[in-house]
């Protein structure tokens, strides 16, 4: 149990639109959540315990094409395996540990590794499955997963006219 | 969920140092770890590769300096787990590393430097001999 469960406004990811948008309740929102998180943090990684290894994503929305983005430092292509189901991605991999070899003597561990798998929801059938394509660079993953149109003529711009 | 929580940490603002730039900056993980006579020392920095990191040595004070492209386009945000912004780190060496021979390469968003000991740091097996 972590007191930031009990924060009753922090039960979803906060989407952000831009820097610009925030008032500054939101600021304070935010930073008093990242203070409890660190405090948090501080307790849980003490003493010689190792995080697990759980990627993040970013999933981004432009008028026709979903792109997800995963911080993936330390694996290489062959190491991820992608899976697009009808209304879902799924994302998993390991990142693979150095071997521990005698005489390697290790100073600090705060890099994770193991075995992670994540699953996008997609809207069924919301994605054009064919031209689904996956860039690695530099460490991010990216997937850029174009809307059917038929997809993209649903969320369509309504006028408001005046009366 | 706990673990979501660990992955990058962001770098606290210095008593007295402000920033010239409006980045996040975060520290970057590491693993540090001594092979025969040499320190490897592993950082995780997505996003980042040779050309968009800087190392400096400023007398024993190694820093590590990462800037990660922040493509603002026209999306809307969906879902976000993480934030993009800079590394940044700072270690300070001992007297053992030669500094003249330390190398780093970037593959894969994780940085890895070479931090040969110097040959006088160099343990030496003393004989012993019977007299």
């Amino acid at each position: 149990m972590r007191v930031s469960d009990l924060v009753p406004w922090r039960s979803s990811l906060p989407a952000r639109r831009g820097e610009g948008e925030e008032n500054s309740f939101d600021l304070m929102r935010r930073e008093m959540n990242q203070m409890f998180t660190d405090f948090l943090r501080g307790l849980e990684t003490t003493g010689e315990e190792r995080s697990v290894f759980n990627p993040r994503l970013n999933v981004t929305e432009t008028e026709n094409e979903i792109e997800a983005t995963v911080e993936l430092p330390g694996l290489s292509e062959e190491d991820i395996d992608l899976t697009l189901t009808r209304d879902g991605l799924t994302i998993q991999g390991e990142k693979k540990e150095e071997k521990e070899e005698e005489g390697m003597n290790y100073y600090r561990r705060e890099r994770a590794y193991g075995y992670f798998k994540r699953t996008i929801p997609l809207p069924p059938d919301g994605v054009d499955r064919d031209k689904v394509e996956a860039n690695f660079e530099k460490g991010v993953l990216t997937i850029t997963m174009p809307k059917r149109e038929e997809a993209q003529a649903v969320s369509r711009r309504i006028p408001v006219k005046s009366g | 969920m706990a673990e979501l929580e660990v992955q990058k940490q962001e770098a606290e603002e210095m008593e007295g140092v402000e920033r010239t730039r409006t980045r996040r900056v975060f520290i970057p993980k590491v693993d540090i770890y001594e092979e025969g006579e040499t320190v490897y020392l592993l950082a995780d920095v997505p996003g980042v590769d040779q050309e968009s990191i800087d190392i400096t040595l400023e007398k024993n004070i190694l820093t590590i300096t990462g800037f990660v492209d922040d493509e603002m386009e026209d999306y809307g945000l969906a879902y976000s787990e993480y934030r993009v912004g800079d590394y940044e780190r700072t270690f300070a060496l001992s007297d053992e590393v030669d500094r003249r021979k330390i190398e780093a390469t970037v593959s894969d968003g994780v940085l890895k430097l070479t931090l040969p000991k110097a040959e006088e740091a160099k343990a030496r097996k003393i004989a012993v001999r019977s007299t």
